[in-house]
Formats: C-alpha cells, structure tokens, sequence
C-alpha cells in the first residue's frame, strides 16, 4: 500500500463529506521483542501494525476518529464519522490547520537505522544471554532474574492535510534490559539497567549493561531507613528526570492559559538557579524524540525552556497558542490513535562543570537518590513528593543504601535550590539530565 | 460458530461489523488451520485471541465542547507456549493470509519436532453474563453526552465563585473478545465501559488548586440516574476546595487510618501485585513460596473478585477464556494463594483463577487483579477515628506503585487529615504514604464495617501494559505508616485545637 497515497484519498474524502480543513497522521511500523530468562529463551514477540487518525474542521467545528482499517470502505467511514462528530462540538475560532507552512525543509535527523531491521534473532538472543551471563558473574547475591530483553522497531510517519502538504519519516530503535535480582539474608533487592538508542552502533554492550545492572541491585542490598531530616538531594540521571518531567507538565501552553500550573504567569523570571538550563529539541541527531515535524505538520525546532534559571518560553500546539494570541512552538505531540496535545521533544538540562566525584564530596549527610517511585508532582501547585531510595551519603562519601524514604519540596524550590549540575549528561531517553545536587530537602524515614 | 457463543448475548450496535468479521474468519476450519500451524514446531498449547474494540470520547473545556472523538481497533493474536517460553505474533488484517504468517511467527518459539496431532475439535461455550447493561452507551445520542458534561460545568460554577475552570469528559466503549485454543473451547466476551471524569480548579489569592473525580465501570449510561453529572462535580468542587485551606503534612511515621474505597489501593499494591503468579513461580516476590504463613494481622481477608456486576475491574471471563471468580488472597491473616494465568499454573501445578489478562491483542496475557478487596470487619468508622491521638486520616488517594522484591510501596493521599485527639482537624496535603507491604498489613488493628469499592476510575499498569480494575477497602486502622511530606516535627505548626 501506498501510504501518502491513501493519506491524500482519505482526505479528499474528508473534503468530500463537508469538512472545511482536515489532516491524518497515518503510521506503520514493525515490532518485535525478545527475552531470556535464566539463561533460557522466554518470549518471542513479533508484529507489524498499522493505523491512521483524521481530524475534521467544518464551521470551526473539530471531530476525530482513528481506525486501523486501510480498506477504501474504511476509510470512507472513517472520513465520514470525523465529519459527523464535529457537527456535535462547539464552534471554535482558534480551531483549524495551521498556515500552509511555505519554507518547510526537512531535516536530516538520523533517527532510522537500516542495520536494526536486519538484526537475526540469534544475534538478539545471544545479547540476552550475555547480559544475564555477565549479571550473574558478577556477583555472588546475584541469585535470581527477572529477565534480559531487545526490543526494536521501525515505524513510517505520515502527515497529510488539506492544504495539499504531505510529509514523512522513518524512524528506528533498539533498547536492551536487563533486571537482575540480588538476595541476602532473606530480603531481595531489584535492579535494572538499559540502553535505548536510535542507531545499533550507539548501543552500550551487553557486557557494561549486564555489570550496570548488577551493581544497581546488589549496592542496594541490607538498605535502611533514616531517620526524616533537611538534608541536600543528589539527584541522579535517571531520577532527575521526575524533575524535569514535572516541569514539563508545568510549561504546557494549555495548562498555563488555564492558569493551572505553578508557572502561570512567571514567563521572563528567574524561577531556577543560574546553574539551570533546560533545553527542547526537536532536531537532536539521533535523538528518541526527534522529528521533524510536528503533529500539526510543522517543522520542529530547538528552544530554550530555562536559560540561566530565566524561563523563556512555554510549549504551544495552534490552538492552544491562537488562544493565548502567540504563536505554535510545533509542540503538537500526535500518534495514529490520538489528537493532537503538547508534549515535548529531547527535553533536557544542559551539562554544568561539576564532576560527580565532587558532588558527593561536597556533602556532609545526605541522600544520593538512584530510585523513585510513585507519581507525585502536581503541576498546579508545583508540589514534589516521591517514594524514595538510594545510598546515603557520609562526610562526602557513599556510605550505605536505604529505602522506605520519602522526598519532598516543591517544583519552584527544587530548581532554586539546585547548586552544583554534573558534566555527565548523556541521552538515554526522551528526558535527559545530567547528575545535579538540590541543597536541601526533607527526606522522611523514621522519626 | 461464534454465534454459538454469542448467542444469549445481545451484540452491541457498533460490534456489529467486528462480529461479523468474526463469524467469516473464525470458522472452525480456520480455527484448526491456525492452531495447527502454530503447533507444527512443537510446543504444549496454542490460543488465538481475538478482539474488535470502539471508543467514544467526548470532552469540554468551559462553555466548549471542545471535540468528540470514535476510534475503532481490531487484532487477532497467536500464543504458542513451550515449558516456560512464549511465543506471540498479532496481526491487524482479518485474512487468512496474515493470520497463517502470524501463526508461523508464534510457531518459532517452540524447537521440537511438531505435534502430531489429529484435528482439534473446537467446542463453543456459552458467553457468561454477569453484568446487565440497561442502555448501551453507544446508542446514546452525542449531544446527550455533551449535556451532561454542561451539567457537570454548571453544577461546579454555581457550587462556589472560587472555581475559576471545570473541564469534563465522558468516555464509553464495548469490545468483543474471542479465544479459541488447543485444548478444545471458543469462548466470548462482550465488554462495557464508560467513564465520567470533572477537574475543577479553585483560587483564592495565590493558591491553587485542583479537584478531581470521576467514575464509571462495566455500566452504560442507566449509570447516571445514580451517579448524576450534579454529583461528580460537586465531588471535584469539595476536593479543589478542602485543598485550599490545607496545610503541609507532617512527616514521620505515625497511625493512619484509610477511608473506606479509593485507599483499597493499598491493598492492590502492598499485596495485590506481590502475589501474581508470575513474580512467585519465577522466586522474585517476597511472597514467593510462602502460601500457609501469616503475612498479614487476625483482621485480614483480602479477595480478588472480577465477578462482582457493574464494577471496573470486572470481567465474564479472562483473556486466556478462563471464568473469573472469586479468589481468597489472605484469610484472617494467612496467606491463601496466588493470581494465576495457564502458563504460571500448568508449571506451578496449581488451577488458572481466571486472572489472565492482557491490555489488547498487541500483548499476550499475564497474571493481573480484577478487583480486590478486603472483607468488612466490625468496627464503626466514628469509633475508629476516635481511638487516634495523633495521626493522619488518608481519605483519598492518587497513584501508587510497588516494588515486588523488596515489598516497599508507596502511594499519595490527595485527600487527608491530622486526626489530634481522636478528632479530625485540619485538612493536609503532600502527604505519601511509604512502607512495605507485609509490615503494613500486620500493624492493621482495626477494621470498619463499611466496606466500600471505589467510584470506577483505577488502571493498573504492569510490564507496559494497562488494564482497568477496582479495589474496596472499609475504614481501616494502621498502628504505623511512615508518611512522607514536607513539615518536620509536626508538633511546631500544629495550631492548638480548641
């Protein structure tokens, strides 16, 4: 099947039936999925799949239906149904396409790898193995699995709209697992660690990804709980990205208009550290998050969200940017089954100068927080409290492992108060920070 | 052959197309072509798994109906299982060709030489109805649903001048679900959903905040004559109000006693999880091997029930066709038994409990809750209350999450109150409740006599995938939680009560 081709009928279709305007975001991938499992092959998962999603302006009225039927009666249906759901909402003059975007140039952004499709499953089974392998070597209390894993897939992006615009892109990933389990004296920890690129060649070894691995689960291994202080938070990469993720809902246009977010009304202040710089980049090389358009049709960009601690911009699809009377950041995130709604691309905090070395040193007491659970920031009063664990931190030293904690504060303090940014910011995900240091935070335990 | 199943079942206008692609592709020809083919490598057993699913959203911000939506999804997934291994493959085009492509994919998984079997005769059973829907939300007219939502907004506007946005949305969606396998049964489900949610969002000064509620379950749209859009924005407005005059949470551990509904969560995530048959076959739960022992105190019965009508964890049968019932977690205090699927069962050696479940035909099944539950005990919820002299009352809850190995848990209390006294007395917020899940249950001293399910908005995630299902919980005392929060030493920023 020609997928632009079918994107142009179905919005002939759409046109055909009373809509004003329309798009489709049409998608079509592969996955597939592969674990081991001590030492054992234990899932093998295959597909292809494929759907598409129409949205329909007549009278500024918008309707939507996704299907996955490519069929020429589905999609007559599916046009039809969009059509017909928009007669049912109201009317809505910041409802529609955006302009016809003239100077649109697709940019390379090196997010397919060919190499990945031809992957044998031997060659992701033998990863696996070797993750598992090198896991259980590695330690003795390595004593139990909860899997290795290769995932990958492919997928074709199409966007059609009725200003006769037809862009596209292919997109590529593999990630590898592994979740070690470590036990003594009864009690058991879990650990995981992963690597999840664009390109095969980026990877990280089965070997470094089956220790990393190991070393998070066994470290973890006769964990206390504190007792509740003020203490200074060393956030790592993984867990600084709770931060990051509930600014993120906090710089969301259409939050924001609504005044429900934290950060209503605070554009151009310094509302973090000098030492915070949070970046949206639609156009990283290689980047998880990449693309080179958005789920409107329009071409992505690079933009500072905090410069120097200074807030400098807010995320905007059309509608949400026509209503607050600015214009789109091309932050329409859309997938064959959903609406457009803001999102972010590769959003992350710019390295600083501090070598994690330095970072623990420069603590007297407290808490290098390596796990997170839980989903407790609230965007509306920038509230921030987490089930916690991690290692404790003694006159700069890594001392002992707890658990059973919980950290607490709030958003707008979190980023004030940040005051040393690590120089090992690495992309291994959409959300992306370096290791970063909060001076003070209350770290509840036992008493 | 799928008439057969279906045939006390009346088939929901828009399942209409879904069920006749069915009855074309699933005949019992084809049942055994495909079953057969996923043998032909080996492996014990075979499934295929079908399913044709609509859903219907609309939603309003302020005085606009902002969009409404309808998306329809269709797949047919195939399962060989080998020992412990599995093998799946799905495919989104209803023909045969694809379907025998999908089988061979799932076939890989098994290295043997294949079965040689005769062929399987398929025998229908009858779809099992637990739950009557009265009106099937997909005959209700669009403008109908778009006038609840604008009861919804009215009520919270007029509810109090402080509410300055409400935001609603309605969403409902049937699905049919077919499983034919090698061990010889087709079986069906037909499956409804709706679901009502209202934010509103209050101000005063420089404060605020935001109020949320919703509900639903297997139900269609007789739902609201109870559960009126006047009532769940009245419920959002209080919560967005009461969150206004809150104070921080003092932290530490301390008595906590859960109200009765949403805080059965706890239930889910302390012990719920911990006792998948998956993380117990495979010895990485800390419950693992441990039926008999005494994990929880005296006053502790905890069910998983997916047969109870109306609620939104419940279901006819399970996406392996296995018939839910009701199965016994913890009885007084003992640990009973575990949720299982057939591949944890058949090499565990036990029964499968009807708790195989999966998100979509994307996904093969695993061990999940339906909707769990601890039984009543015989304490009034005043009396409970009463017997705190200082502690947290944890009303309602927002998201948890655990840890299987280590037991810990943690989850968020969205609406609490310090209990000085044995008096409620002032509203908080920022609170997490954190511990383990053993240690927990064993410090539960007292247990109300008002057990309650929650309003029918619960998702549980697991290994990425995402089923709906309810938790109950009566009034419950906790002789210690640790609670996480923001304020040290409460005793400083208490104000004396009068």
């Amino acid at each position: 099947m020609d997928i632009e081709q079918f994107g142009r009928e179905i919005i002939k279709e759409a046109l055909a039936s009373g809509a004003e305007e329309a798009d489709v975001l049409i998608q079509s991938g592969r996955e597939s999925e592969i674990s081991t499992r001590m030492k054992q092959v234990e899932n093998i998962k295959e597909a292809t799949s494929e759907g598409y999603g129409i949205r329909a302006f007549k009278n500024k009225q918008l309707g939507f239906c996704f299907s996955s039927d490519f069929s020429s009666m589905g999609l007559k249906e599916a046009a039809r149904q969009a059509v017909d759901l928009s007669r049912e909402t109201t009317s809505d003059q910041f409802n529609g396409l955006p302009e016809s975007e003239k100077n649109f140039v697709p940019a390379n952004l090196d997010i397919f790898d060919p190499a990945i499709g031809e992957l044998s499953t031997e060659w992701k089974i033998d990863s696996c193995l070797t993750m598992e392998r090198t896991m259980f070597d590695f330690d003795k209390r390595i004593t139990n699995s909860e899997g290795a894993g290769f995932y990958d897939g492919e997928t074709t992006t199409v966007l059609v709209n009725s200003h006769g615009q037809t862009h596209s892109y292919k997109s590529s990933y593999c990630y590898l697992v592994c979740k070690p389990v470590a036990a003594e004296d009864g009690k058991l920890q879990g650990g995981w660690w992963y690597s999840y690129k664009r390109h095969l060649d980026d990877l990280d070894s089965p070997e470094n990804i089956g220790r990393i691995a190991a070393e998070r689960a066994v470290r973890m291994l006769g964990a206390k709980t504190p007792g509740t202080a003020r203490v200074p938070v060393v956030f790592d990469q993984i867990t600084g990205t709770a931060v990051l993720g509930g600014l993120l809902a906090a710089v969301d246009g259409d939050a924001v208009f609504k005044k429900a977010t934290c950060l209503t009304d605070k554009l151009g202040q310094d509302i973090a550290s000098p030492l915070v710089t949070l970046i949206d980049d639609g156009t990283l090389k290689k980047g998880l998050a990449s693309s080179p358009f958005d789920g409107e049709g329009l071409q992505t960009g690079r933009r500072e969200i905090i410069s120097r601690g200074n807030l400098k911009s807010y995320l905007y699809d059309v509608y949400t940017a026509r209503k607050a009377g600015t214009v789109s950041t091309a932050n329409a995130q859309r997938d064959n089954s959903s609406l457009p709604s803001i999102g972010s691309y590769n959003f992350y905090m710019q390295s600083g100068d501090s070598d994690f070395e330095r970072i623990i040193e420069s603590v007297e007491s407290g808490l290098y927080l390596t796990g997170l659970m839980g989903s407790g920031t609230n965007p509306v009063t920038g509230d921030f409290s987490l089930g916690a664990s991690g290692i404790w931190i003694e006159k700069g030293k890594l001392a002992y492992p707890v658990e059973g904690v919980t950290v607490a504060s709030n958003l707008l303090e979190i980023l004030k108060n940040i005051d040393m940014v690590g120089n090992d910011l690495e992309f291994q995900g959409p959300v992306s920070c370096p290791t970063f240091r909060v001076a003070e935070m209350t770290v509840s335990g036992t008493v | 052959m799928i008439k057969q199943v279906f045939s006390d079942t009346k088939i929901a206008k828009t399942m209409k197309s879904g069920f006749e692609s069915f009855e074309n592709i699933l005949t019992s020809s084809n049942i055994d072509r495909l079953l057969s083919t996923a043998l032909e490598r080996g492996g014990q057993f075979a499934e295929i798994y079908a399913e044709y699913s609509v859903i219907n959203g609309i939603s309003l911000e302020e005085n606009k109906i902002r969009q409404a939506q309808a998306g329809i999804s269709m797949g047919l997934g195939i399962r060989v299982i080998d020992g412990e291994k599995t093998g799946y493959a799905y495919s989104e085009r209803f023909e045969m060709d694809d379907l025998v492509k999908a089988a061979k994919t799932a076939s890989f998984i098994a290295s043997g030489s294949g079965n040689i079997r005769g062929e399987i005769n398929i025998t229908p059973l009858a779809a099992r109805n637990l739950t009557t829907i009265e009106i099937m939300p997909d005959e209700v007219a669009v403008s109908e649903k778009a006038n609840l939502l604008r009861r919804a907004r009215e009520t919270a506007h007029n509810k109090d001048k402080r509410i300055y946005q409400v935001q609603a949305s309605i969403w409902d969606g049937v699905k049919i679900v077919v499983v034919a396998n090698s061990d010889g049964f087709l079986a069906g489900d037909q499956r409804t959903m709706t679901r009502f949610n209202v934010s509103a969002y209050a101000i005063e000064g420089n404060n605020r905040q935001a109020g949320r509620y919703g509900g639903g379950g297997r139900v269609g749209f007789e739902h609201f004559s109870k559960n009126s859009p006047e009532y769940y924005a009245e419920e959002a407005v209080r919560q967005a109000l009461i969150l206004l005059s809150a104070k921080e949470a003092p932290a530490g551990p301390q008595a906590v006693v859960l109200g009765n509904g949403w805080a059965g969560i706890l239930l889910h995530e302390a012990i719920g999880h911990g006792l998948e048959a998956d993380f117990n076959r495979k010895g990485t739960s800390l419950y693992s091997g441990r039926v008999g022992e005494k994990t929880a105190s005296d006053l502790c019965t905890v069910v998983d029930d997916g047969t109870i009508p109306g609620l939104r964890g419940s279901i006819n049968i399970d996406d392996e066709g296995t018939e839910s019932q009701r199965n016994v977690l913890i009885e007084k205090g003992i640990l009973r038994g575990y949720l299982t699927d057939r591949l944890n069962s058949k090499l565990m050696g036990s029964k499968p409990t009807g708790s195989g479940r999966r998100e979509s035909y994307r996904h093969y099944p695993m061990p999940r809750m339906t909707n769990t539950f601890m039984l009543p005990g015989n304490h009034e919820p005043d009396e409970i209350i009463k017997s705190v002299k200082k502690g947290l009352y944890a009303k309602s809850f927002g998201g948890g999450e655990v840890d299987i190995s280590n037991g810990q848990f943690v989850f968020q209390v969205t609406e609490g109150y310090a209990i000085e006294d044995g008096k409620i007395t002032y509203p908080v917020k920022g609170a997490n409740l954190i511990g383990s899940g053993p240690e927990v249950l064993k410090k539960v001293v007292m247990v109300g006599n008002d057990l309650k399910f929650d309003s029918g908005v619960g998702t549980c995630g697991k290994d990425g995938q995402s089923v709906p299902v309810g938790v109950g919980i009566p009034t419950c005392k906790v002789s210690e939680i640790v609670v996480g929060g923001t304020e040290i030493g409460g005793d400083s920023m208490m104000g004396k009560g009068a």
